[in-house]
């Protein structure tokens, strides 16, 4: 076998006994003639020259997209999950946190408050009592301010209630009205939805106050007071002098008068609990602003609310779809440039 | 129309690279106008990606790299157009037609022989070969040139050098067959 050195020598010159080329010239003509040569710096340029990339950008863009297809296909098979959370705490009054619900919670100056402070140390959990209240501002057009106070004692009496306080004025400094309703407990968030169907929401609050404790010392104080009762007309029973008769009966007098007041607590609790109170405070336009919206207006502010309205139910409702839709898109455009910037990096490897 | 900027990269490019480009791929491709078809098409790829060139030692592997990546472009066009035979077969039969008798008659000249062993070898060989002895690159620049790994490149090297050595046309030239040789062909 021959050394590297001599096989070197050997091929070496075997190739210098090739003629010199002559073609240079024609490299150059052809680089002349060639017209928009591409550069690495024109990315765009190269990929329509070579758009493997660009087709393997699509493909794998096309491989993406089947996959969440696959996936989106796969959750619609499966039970759906759920989407809103219901709020009902006022069909039970077993609720120990109660809240309002999702749908009144998103329109404007709607608060919410639960007050428990009134807990005692035998209140338990399987029984709670609970006060309802609230507040509903509307606003309403002074034409139909009686038609809207009318209506509001139909609401309440619909669900079994009833008017508590009822006040209109057209004119002077309180222009507007106020309407208190009670209604039962468990109907009070239909009454709330109810009601502000009949105007302008400006503003809602609700309270929920857990009475539980108290009721309990009631019902604990009521029930002690009654055994000294007995004890007392036991000894009433007994008592041999004219002067320690009255001292009994004076006891037996105070005692009770002490558990009809405790008694008629209670009652006004239980009536609190049973009955949700809701106040509706109507008010009116400001003359300006009455005065000022033109159809032009009303019909704009109409055609936005009603876009916006239509926008949240289609996010609502399209859901998981418009999630994979737009996830698709944007894994999609990060495959394409990713494999625009790949084929870049493997054609120079490939030159 | 190419700037007279670019024109003149090419001409640097050209003046430097263009023999040795031309020659390596005429060992690789035998002579004719593939050749040449090759090596342009090979300097037009290094203009046209001048910009992703290397500068300094990885220039050189990078154009051998170009010019063999054309040749083997040329040679696989040309077996398509010939009949769309089997890849590496076609790519042999290309080039490397053994002489005929009389052919080998007329040939002469030492080096005439060494190019017609050189192409009878194996495609595969044949670019390892040509750029180890004729380029002078190394395992590890060949190894990038032909986008294998180097311990391939030194597989090859070794198979191309014991083919060329059990060469019949070699025989008489005192590089024929060594006794080991003999032995592992017998």
């Amino acid at each position: 076998m021959i050394t590297d050195g001599e096989f070197s020598a050997l091929i070496a010159e075997a190739a210098e006994t090739i003629p010199e080329p002559t073609g240079a010239d024609a490299i150059l003509a052809a680089a002349r003639s060639e017209t928009d040569p591409p550069s690495v710096a024109a990315p765009i340029a190269r990929v329509r020259r070579h758009p493997r990339g660009f087709v393997i950008s699509v493909l794998g863009a096309a491989a993406v997209l089947a996959i969440l297809i696959a996936v989106t296909l796969s959750s619609f098979s499966s039970p759906p999950s759920v989407a809103h959370s219901a709020g009902a705490p006022f069909a039970s009054r077993a609720s120990a946190a109660p809240t309002f619900g999702e749908g009144q919670m998103s329109a404007p100056g709607v608060t919410k408050s639960a007050d428990s402070s009134s807990a005692s140390s035998t209140s338990s959990a399987d029984s709670q009592e609970i006060i309802t209240t609230g507040t509903l501002a509307l606003i309403v057009h002074e034409r139909v301010l009686g038609h809207v106070v009318a209506e509001l004692g139909a609401i309440a009496t619909s669900l079994g209630g009833y008017v508590s306080t009822s006040n209109a004025a057209l004119a002077g400094s309180s222009r507007g009205g106020t309407v208190v309703l009670g209604v039962p407990a468990g109907e009070f968030e239909k009454a709330v939805s109810e009601a502000e169907s009949l105007g302008t929401l400006k503003h809602l609050s609700t309270t929920a106050t857990n009475v539980t404790g108290q009721v309990a010392d009631l019902g604990a104080q009521v029930n002690a007071l009654e055994a000294a009762r007995a004890q007392l007309e036991a000894l009433f029973a007994r008592a041999g002098t004219i002067p320690a008769l009255l001292s009994v009966q004076n006891e037996i007098t105070s005692v009770q008068s002490q558990i009809q007041q405790l008694q008629a607590q209670q009652r006004v609790l239980a009536n609190e609990v049973s009955f949700s109170s809701l106040t509706v405070a109507l008010a009116m336009p400001s003359p300006t602003h009455a005065s000022a919206p033109s159809r032009f207006s009303t019909a704009w502010h109409q055609a936005v609310a009603h876009i916006e309205g239509g926008l949240s139910t289609l996010l609502a409702d399209s859901g998981i779809v418009l999630f994979s839709v737009v996830l698709i898109i944007v894994i999609g455009l990060l495959v394409l440039f990713g494999g625009r910037l790949l084929w870049s990096f493997v054609r120079r490897r490939l030159v | 129309m190419a700037t007279d900027t670019n024109s003149g990269e090419l001409e640097e490019l050209l003046q430097r690279w263009y023999t040795p480009a031309h020659r390596t791929a005429t060992l690789l491709l035998g002579d004719g106008a593939q050749v040449d078809d090759a090596v342009q098409e090979a300097f037009l790829r290094l203009w046209r990606f001048r910009d992703a060139l290397p500068e300094g030692d990885g220039l050189r592997p990078w154009i051998y790299r170009v010019v063999v990546n054309a040749c083997y472009s040329s040679a696989r066009t040309e077996t398509r157009h010939a009949g769309r035979r089997a890849p590496q077969e076609a790519l042999d039969a290309v080039v490397s037609s053994d002489p005929t008798p009389d052919e080998l008659a007329d040939v002469r000249d030492r080096a005439s022989l060494v190019r017609q062993a050189i192409l009878s070898l194996p495609a595969g060989l044949r670019a390892p070969l040509v750029l180890r002895y004729y380029a002078g690159l190394s395992e590890k620049e060949i190894a990038t040139a032909i986008r294998r790994r180097p311990g391939t490149v030194k597989s090859r090297l070794h198979e191309a050098r014991r083919l060329l050595a059990n060469d019949p046309r070699l025989a008489h030239l005192g590089l024929g067959p060594s006794s080991s040789g003999q032995e592992e062909a017998k």
